[in-house]
């Protein structure tokens, strides 16, 4: 295992490699769900819970299943982490949304269409792959995919908020709508690379 | 080498049976009963998850109306084709609903206000206001080319000499009129009861007379006598704000132009509103005063 401080995952994962600001992952739900302020806290704390989750579940699959030699001397099955992380993916959010539906309907509820929204968020996949690829130990790995949803959180509220006071601007008309969304997009994106050296 | 396509194909095949046989599992283990109706409920909804009835999407709408089996529950897209499909549904009656409804904000028919020249143009509200806006020297009101009776689908619009009226009964709330009204006259307002300002007119009062018979001169006699604070006055113009009008009928009586026009009041309004000496004058109020609208 690598040597690293909790604080140092922490705060790389949500202000130097923020998902969407520095690794450009979960564009989509970025730029989809962020009209609304209260939308965009549904699909990150949705995204919270499946990120957590999703590496749970797929730290075990690569290291007692894909890892080289782990199920037998020549097989080296590690080329299929990404097919095997979507289809383990995939199955967890429906399992998910089938027992979150009987066993707390509040927060199925509350979660409501960003469950299955998620499946396609490739934000969940990245990180689920880069929780391996860093060498991270299960706990750190589960550390690393709050803090990354935590950065999610926050990349996807500060834009709504710009967003929507942007609705009560005068904007040029050939700039209404998703070109000025694009480029406040921009904006924020650079100025996240001012934590570019925090990290080291 | 045979293993290299073996190895993943039985890794991958392994997995996805796997995984399938844990979400069978859970969806026998978790399946969560629900209502066959609902789903029937869904399915005769537009499901367009527009929110227009005030739930977040069709599918809550439906949970909803099968839980409390309340018929008031309406889908304005829908309408009342929906509505009653809905409520047979459940076997229920399907009531009017509580969908908006039109109001013409002008009662000036073409005996009861003055007109000019002769307009030989299209027989369209739009092409006669781009040219000088008919024949009304009010420039505020209905121009009688009937415009809303045809953006109207329900016929729920018909133009009586001159002037455009609405059935409350047929109206289904969609509004299609108010985009088409090229002087913006018409608004949608509260079903059932309701009481509003049969004008559109901002000129003065001076003005107003010389023109119409029946339009809003501005005298504010509405205002001062309304109990309940619900009559608003802008610009030589009253309006009534439905959130706070109780349909007293008291602003019906003050008027000294009979421009305020109410429906479906209450015996006790409408002796209010319309004195014994003067009682029956109100027409659009006969339709829909008994009509027993929730």
């Amino acid at each position: 295992m690598p040597d690293v401080t909790i604080p140092g995952l922490v705060l790389a994962a949500i202000l130097v490699n923020n998902v969407v600001f520095a690794q450009f992952l979960g564009i989509c739900p970025y730029l989809g769900v962020s009209k609304r302020l209260d939308t965009a806290l549904g699909m990150g704390m949705a995204v919270v819970f499946v990120m957590v989750m999703a590496v749970a579940i797929t730290w075990p699959i690569q290291h007692y299943l894909l890892a080289p030699g782990a199920l037998g001397e020549e097989i080296d099955l590690s080329y299929l982490s990404t097919i095997a992380f979507i289809l383990v993916i995939a199955s967890l959010v429906q399992l998910v949304e089938i027992v979150l539906k009987k066993v707390l309907p509040a927060l199925y509820q509350a979660l409501g269409i960003y469950l299955p929204l998620i499946t396609t968020n490739c934000a969940i996949l990245g990180v689920a792959i880069l929780a391996h690829r860093q060498q991270l130990s299960f706990l750190q790995g589960l550390i690393f995919a709050a803090a990354s949803a935590v950065g999610f959180i926050l990349a996807i509220m500060l834009f709504a908020g710009l967003r929507e006071s942007l609705e009560q601007r005068d904007v040029p008309e050939s700039l209404a709508g998703a070109p000025i969304a694009f480029i406040t997009a921009g904006i924020l994106a650079m100025a996240f690379m001012g934590f570019a050296g925090l990290g080291g | 080498m045979v293993t290299n396509v073996l190895y993943p194909a039985l890794f991958l095949g392994g997995l996805g049976a796997v995984l399938s046989f844990i979400l069978l599992l859970a969806a026998r283990k978790f399946a969560v009963y629900e209502d066959p109706l609902v789903a029937a409920v869904l399915d005769a909804l537009p499901n367009a998850n527009c929110g227009a009835c005030g739930y977040p999407g069709c599918r809550q709408f439906a949970l909803e109306y099968v839980k409390s089996r309340d018929t008031n529950m309406f889908c304005p897209p829908g309408g009342r084709e929906v509505a009653v499909k809905v409520a047979g549904l459940l076997g229920l009656e399907a009531s009017p609903g509580e969908a908006p409804v039109a109001m013409v904000l002008c009662l000036g028919s073409r005996d009861k206000t003055k007109q000019i020249g002769r307009y030989e143009g299209l027989d369209d509200c739009r092409a006669a206001a781009l040219i000088d806006g008919g024949t009304k020297v009010c420039p505020y009101g209905c121009l009688g080319y009937a415009s809303c009776e045809r953006a109207c689908d329900y016929g729920a619009i018909c133009m009586e000499d001159g002037l455009a009226r609405v059935d409350g009964e047929k109206c289904v709330g969609c509004g299609a009129c108010v985009a088409a009204c090229p002087r913006g006259i018409i608004r949608m307002g509260p079903r059932g009861t309701r009481v509003w300002v049969a004008c559109s007119s901002h000129d003065t009062g001076k003005a107003v007379r010389g023109y119409c018979e029946v339009g809003c001169i501005g005298c504010k006699r509405c205002v001062k006598v309304c109990p309940d604070d619900a009559m608003q006055f802008d610009d030589f113009l009253a309006r009534v704000d439905h959130e706070k009008c109780t349909a007293c009928g008291a602003c019906i009586a003050a008027c000294p132009r009979d421009t305020i026009v109410g429906v479906g009041l209450t015996a006790e309004a409408l002796a209010r509103a319309y004195p014994p000496a003067e009682a029956g004058s109100e027409g659009e109020s006969d339709g829909e005063s008994d009509g027993g609208r929730s």
